[in-house]
């Protein structure tokens, strides 16, 4: 595979501390992919310092959720011909050098998203926490199975490759609300194929997760709603 | 319905589509939207002008008082009208966005055209 036809999207809303080590990790690939720096309206210099790391990045103009910033990467991608994209996190969680293994995946088995799943998730939370969000995830993953039919088990992690047509698929059909766990059933949805394959990944370098416990349950009823009209949703 | 209650209904119904009128006519008012407010005008004007008929039709659906059936109406009328109003902001939050989205991608082939062209100068 050749790195020119890669295109890594890096979403990004007040990033500036944890940009530059992902910026960093992502120059050192070899073949060297693409790398667009989606800034979605941060108030810091996010922008700045993904500039002066050399990347190409779009601003948006307003803080606008980033479902919004990762469908302006996929229409990029579409736009200038990239076949292949990756999600990549700006907040330090992804590790760059792991996208061989999601290439490798989509290679193996011809699926249209790999999803880079990680099945063993380092604590420091409190044992609690990460629990109730094994839970949430294991219960949406099996709703997820019988919307669609199709079995991802970290539904809700963002670092996935997408090969042309599921890129064509979201560059104009991207959920907005809740779009990692959402984005597997639109797929399904359009008849795709998603794929999923074990990566390490590291704690979130800033920021919080936005499940807790009694918005834990709130959080599930929502996405579940969401999950569920996505699914019923037409095909544009 | 008294005669002073019609009245009433009567000079508030004119007083609202003339205001819809205005708000058209200096386009602070899109067309398409003052369709569905000329309706609740005139909503509002039928009321006033079939009083006897509001009086009769109420009766046949069981209501105590013309005023009940009338809120009833208002209500439901009210519900719709916002419905319509979310489907609007809806439709317009999605239009902002991919224009966000296209400001964002132009911004950028624009800046590197200028860094191209700025190059092949210096």
């Amino acid at each position: 595979m050749n790195g020119n036809d890669i295109l890594v999207i890096v979403p990004a809303y007040n990033e500036e501390k944890a940009l530059p080590a992902t910026l960093d990790e992502l120059s050192r690939l070899n073949p060297q992919p693409k790398v667009l720096v989606v800034n979605d309206g941060s108030a810091d210099r996010t922008s700045e310092v993904a500039r002066s790391a050399g990347v190409t990045v779009i601003d948006l103009p307003a803080n606008m959720g980033i479902g919004v910033a990762m469908q302006t990467g996929y229409r990029y991608a579409v736009q200038n011909g990239f076949a292949l994209s990756v999600q990549c996190d700006g907040d330090g969680q992804h590790r760059p050098e792991q996208i061989g293994v999601l290439l490798k995946k989509m290679g193996e088995t011809g699926a249209d998203m790999v999803i880079g799943s990680r099945f063993v998730e380092s604590g420091g939370d409190g044992f609690q926490s990460f629990f109730l969000r094994r839970q949430v995830i294991r219960f949406l993953s099996v709703w997820i199975w019988a919307l669609t039919g199709v079995r991802v088990y970290d539904v809700t992690s963002g670092f996935r490759l997408c090969n042309g047509r599921a890129t064509a698929i979201f560059a104009r059909d991207y959920p907005f609300d809740y779009p990692e766990p959402e984005a597997i059933v639109l797929l399904g949805r359009y008849g795709l194929r998603v794929g999923e394959t074990a990566v390490s990944m590291r704690e979130r370098q800033g920021g919080v997760s936005s499940i807790g416990f009694f918005p834990g349950i709130y959080y599930v009823v929502k996405v579940s709603i969401g999950l569920l009209v996505t699914r019923l949703r037409s095909n544009v | 319905m008294t005669l002073m209650l019609r009245f009433v209904a009567g000079l508030f119904a004119a007083g609202f589509l003339l205001m819809i009128f205005e708000l058209v006519r200096r386009r602070r008012l899109k067309e398409n939207y003052s369709l569905t407010w000329f309706f609740v005008g005139g909503c509002v004007m039928a009321f006033a002008l079939f009083g006897d008929q509001m009086d009769a039709l109420s009766h046949f659906l069981g209501f105590a008082q013309t005023s009940n059936a009338i809120l009833v109406f208002s209500v439901f009328l009210i519900l719709v009208l916002l419905l319509g109003l979310s489907v609007a902001v809806s439709r317009l939050s999605g239009l902002v966005q991919t224009m966000a989205q296209e400001i964002g991608i132009l911004k950028n082939q624009l800046e590197e055209e200028r860094n191209r062209s700025g190059r092949l100068r210096g």
